[in-house]
């Protein structure tokens, strides 16, 4: 083996120990969707996210209680080697298809570790909302 | 050789930045380790907006008792224990006009208490004009909720990487009992060698 292979594979054996470095993993005693699960908006969000190297979990929309609004849960799990970060923003609409204004309506920043997940939650502003969208943005800051 | 000096002010140019307008909070915003920024602040008002209003409180309140629950709220009632000078209302003032506007509470603005001094000091006269003129008016704008507030940082340095850890922590707190009905922290943190822009 010559001295430019030890190297390559020292090099190679030290991206991965670094890349191991600060890795979750995850398990669960959950083996099946949860009840409140929307799949299309799932495939929906799971779009958006790959194109940042994150994948979508589930997307869940239920009455949340006592307050009886409705409330998104977004898993984002991320399956690379480091810490992603980025930006996102959950809008409500109403029946009709109509923004919600809200003050809620904020960009907040959100690491997800390597190999972990990480739930985005969102309420909506008032009884009247029926629907949302989801904003993402890839950011390192 | 010519056209160097057309090239060189073309650099110059396209290097500048000049003053522009960005969406409040929006990935453009600056980045700091070293002091509260907003969009910290607006992280930290949207998240409280949501705890109170998942919590059910004034909605309980209103089927319960039949009306609002009327809630005081003041700029001085969240102290600032960090090092940033931070202007209140850009904390307090998306909270109140959010659960005014969403029809969840009512703002006492008339209520003095301690400090003496009501948020609308005119409609404070008035409203004491009319308890004068009427002593048996039903119209009491005495606070059914209280919100108060902290805002708390640890900075920390590993060589040249500067660490900030905010915590904004705010309470409700029942008049009818004097207990609090209601707490939640918000914890932000933030880490960098320098002043950085985007989320």
């Amino acid at each position: 083996m010559t001295t430019n292979r030890i190297t390559t594979l020292s090099i190679l054996l030290l991206c991965c120990l670094l890349g191991a470095c600060g890795t979750v993993n995850t398990t669960s005693t959950r083996t099946t969707p949860a009840l409140d699960e929307v799949p299309d908006a799932r495939l929906q969000v799971n779009d958006l996210l790959t194109e940042i190297f994150l994948h979508c979990r589930g997307v869940r929309l239920y009455r949340s209680q006592p307050s009886n609004l409705l409330e998104a849960q977004i898993v984002v799990a991320n399956d690379g080697f480091t810490t992603r970060t980025f930006a996102w923003n959950l809008r409500w609409l109403d029946q009709a298809g109509n923004l919600i204004n809200s003050k809620t309506d904020v960009w907040r920043a959100t690491s997800v570790p390597a190999g972990g997940t990480v739930t985005l939650t969102d309420l909506a502003p008032n009884a009247s909302a029926a629907d949302f969208s989801f904003e993402l943005r890839r950011s390192d800051k | 050789m010519r056209f160097l000096p057309a090239l060189l002010i073309v650099l110059f140019l396209t290097a500048c930045n000049p003053a522009r307008r960005i969406e409040t909070g929006g990935p453009e915003s600056i980045t700091t380790t070293s002091q509260i920024d907003i969009q910290d602040v607006q992280d930290a008002s949207a998240t409280m907006i949501e705890s109170l209003l998942r919590s059910g409180l004034f909605q309980k309140f209103a089927q319960d008792n039949g009306r609002k629950p009327i809630l005081l709220f003041k700029d001085r009632a969240i102290i600032n224990d960090t090092t940033t000078r931070l202007a209140m209302p850009l904390l307090t003032g998306d909270i109140k006009a959010e659960l005014v506007n969403s029809g969840v509470v009512q703002l006492a603005t008339t209520y003095a208490g301690v400090s003496g001094r009501p948020q609308d000091q005119d409609a404070a006269a008035n409203a004491r004009k009319k308890a004068l003129r009427n002593q048996s008016s039903s119209d009491d704008a005495t606070p059914d909720f209280s919100l108060t507030g902290t805002i708390v940082e640890l900075s920390s340095r590993a060589g040249n990487t500067y660490q900030l850890d905010l915590q904004f922590q705010m309470t409700l707190t029942s008049w009818s009992n004097d207990l609090a009905q209601w707490t939640d922290t918000k914890k932000v943190s933030k880490q960098g060698d320098k002043p950085s822009v985007g989320l």
